[in-house]
């Protein structure tokens, strides 16, 4: 009977650590003697990994070393107790993980050893972070947006004949400044690479053919123009390369709005929604967003700026890279001033 | 493993876990599950199906001994924690475990608290709509403005911002309806003591700054001597309708834009932020009207916000707003 309920215990004791969800690791000796399946999966660890060395499964990346020092560190602590702590940890497979960490040092058959349970909080912790971004992005584009809307009213009332210019001008060194005060709290440093290097030729190709139905169209407009108005003759305008000499710099210009459009506006946007149809989401948003900011221009120009900004937005989000819009935002945006679409 | 090992598992784990014997008693329990469950090592399984809130459980528990034979699994929405009236959510597992011998099986339990994790995902899903829907209205309503603008001016300041208010209602609807923005409004509706002393102290506060204000306006010149109009509409009717409207709008303003974006802001200046941002997206809704109003509805919305975050009162606010409002009236329009 006894014989019994001490199998009972054993197998108990076994499914225990089978099947808990957390991660358990027993080191003894400076060897790993035992690892439960959870511990391995959250890992990425071998069952043949169980037996060798500390040193060898965990310190061959530098990455992991905050995670071995709390395992050594809980050797000073005091016999069973608990030296909680969290710490980052990526797999063999590159996988980022963090942790949540309780190593208690404590004597096993008279033998100095450290064990070790692993809560996986890699999902908690990248949901709170998400949120605290989503926090910085929103409230930045709140108190951009309004600000610049006061500032409007400020000049409708007070500066009627000032022009649009200064208002021009403000939303764009606005953005600027949020794009600067958010660049290191936020992903915009993280996707600097992506959207200027991955993929450049491909981005490039995708932006010239866009481009080239774009000029079509303009061209065609153009045209149409002429046939019905016969007095506007003027179908090619290089004149005002000397008469404004802002074109020169125009690419420039270009590059940086859209920087701040795309990899600002509209990820951080994509990146606070969640849900299948954030994507929409962001763009819709955006696009809205983009169309108030013309607001001291006119009601057409800013259903123009808004429609643009969806249309280019949508062309980003296909091709995560940022050369094939400013290719088409330079181009087009010169074929207007030489077609004298905008004088 | 030594059972020392063991035990010291039990006690680190974040899991709560439990072991059912076959004759009826707990034993092998984590730290966690004394905490949940308020069990001790040798009690009777009885006591974790007691609480009649917890039905859920109990007929999990019941259903896995039942059918010892497999491993079980279920999501507990609203368990209630032992001593605990704040419901958790719980993801649980059963596995049986066999003595090779007997064919005696004892049950293993494995819960896991998932609660924050869920409030994230929901807070998330939340946040995202609301601060889509407060991007789309806004954006919709200078749209609208602008377009009317364009066309001479038709609709008058007074006019559009009463469209927005009703623009606001129509967003604040879907966004209650839609999110679970709403169990954090029902505590706005409740007046205890304290909220009524900080009430009244509030608006002698805001009384004596009124007249102060204006008898200093008075003495400096800037305003003439006060002269009340008595023939003034001062009908119940007119009292009344004012008192809905401050009512709608402190709602909307508080209940709705302050508490959604305290709920899409975190860390530890989402209340501050959620006042600045509101009272500025208030200031914008104010834009027919001119820089002057824009900036004054901005800040009376910064005030009464840091008010509203002291108090979570909506009938405080609104007491606050109404008479304040008649008094700004009488005494300076």
């Amino acid at each position: 009977m006894a014989q019994t309920e001490e199998n009972l215990d054993q197998n108990v004791e076994k499914k225990i650590l089978e099947n808990m969800t957390e991660g358990v690791v027993w080191t003894s000796k400076g060897d790993v003697v035992y690892m439960n399946d959870s511990a391995r999966r959250l890992m990425g660890l071998q069952p043949s990994d169980t037996g060798k060395k500390f040193a060898e499964v965990f310190v061959s990346r530098k990455e992991n070393d905050d995670f071995v020092q709390s395992v050594i560190d809980s050797l000073s602590q005091e016999t069973g107790t608990a030296h909680v702590t969290e710490s980052d940890f990526v797999t063999e497979d590159g996988k980022q993980m963090r942790f949540h960490l309780v190593n208690t040092s404590m004597k096993d058959e008279k033998r100095k050893g450290i064990l070790s349970v692993i809560t996986d909080i890699t999902e908690k912790t990248r949901m709170q972070e998400q949120q605290k971004e989503a926090t910085r992005i929103v409230a930045a584009f709140f108190a951009f947006l309004c600000g610049f809307l006061l500032l409007y009213r400020l000049f409708v009332d007070y500066f009627p004949d000032a022009g649009t210019v200064y208002l021009s001008r403000a939303s764009e060194y606005g953005a600027m400044l949020m794009c600067i005060l958010l660049f290191r709290k936020t992903f915009v440093w993280e996707v600097k690479n992506r959207v200027f290097f991955k993929g450049a030729w491909k981005g490039i190709r995708s932006g010239l053919i866009l481009t080239g139905i774009g000029a079509a169209l303009l061209i065609a407009a153009k045209l149409i123009l002429i046939s019905r108005f016969p007095a506007d003759r003027n179908f090619f305008d290089f004149g005002y390369f000397l008469r404004d000499p802002s074109h020169f710099y125009y690419p420039l210009t270009v590059l940086v709005q859209e920087f701040v459009a795309r990899c600002f506006l509209l990820e951080s946007m994509d990146r606070t929604y969640v849900g299948k149809h954030s994507a929409v989401l962001a763009i819709l948003t955006t696009s809205l967003i983009f169309g108030v900011f013309h607001i001291h221009h006119n009601f057409i120009y800013m259903i123009l700026a808004g429609v643009l900004m969806g249309v280019l937005g949508t062309f980003y989000l296909k091709t995560k890279n940022l050369w094939s819009t400013t290719i088409v935002h330079y181009v087009l945006g010169e074929m207007i001033y030489i077609l004298s679409f905008v004088s | 493993m030594s059972d020392d090992v063991l035990e010291n598992i039990l006690e680190d784990t974040n899991q709560a876990i439990f072991v059912l014997q076959p004759n009826g008693t707990i034993t092998h329990i984590s730290q966690e599950a004394k905490k949940i469950f308020g069990i001790t090592e040798d009690m009777s399984f009885n006591v974790l199906i007691q609480d009649e809130r917890n039905d859920a459980l109990s007929e999990f528990i019941l259903e896995s001994i039942q059918e010892k034979a497999r491993q079980h699994h279920s999501k507990i929405v609203n368990f209630f924690p032992f001593g605990s009236e704040t419901p958790r959510m719980l993801e649980m597992k059963t596995v049986p475990a066999r003595s090779p011998g007997t064919g005696k099986t004892a049950l293993l339990v494995f819960v896991e608290d998932c609660t924050e994790r869920e409030m994230l995902r929901i807070g998330r899903k939340d946040s995202s709509l609301l601060v889509a829907l407060s991007m789309v209205y806004i954006s919709l309503f200078l749209f609208l403005w602008e377009l009317n603008v364009q066309f001479g001016t038709p609709v008058t300041p007074q006019t559009a911002t009463d469209f927005a208010l009703i623009m606001a209602a129509a967003v604040s609807f879907i966004s209650i309806w839609k999110t679970s923005l709403r169990s954090r409004l029902k505590s706005d509706w409740t007046i205890n003591k304290k909220t009524l002393c900080i009430t009244i102290i509030a608006l002698i506060a805001f009384t004596a700054f009124m007249i102060g204000t204006r008898s200093v306006l008075t003495a400096a010149d800037i305003m003439m001597p006060l002269q009340i109009d008595w023939n003034y509409d001062f009908s119940p009717f007119r009292l009344l309708s004012y008192f809905f409207i401050a009512l709608m709008q402190e709602f909307l303003a508080r209940s709705f834009f302050q508490n959604s974006l305290q709920y899409v802001f975190w860390g530890k200046y989402s209340r501050l932020l959620a006042i600045i941002c509101s009272s500025l997206i208030f200031g914008v809704l104010h834009l027919p009207f001119g820089f002057s109003l824009m900036f004054g509805a901005a800040a009376l919305m910064g005030v009464l916000g840091l008010y509203y975050d002291k108090t979570h009162s909506i009938p405080s606010t609104t007491a606050v707003h109404f008479i304040c409002g008649w008094m700004f009236m009488v005494l300076f329009l």
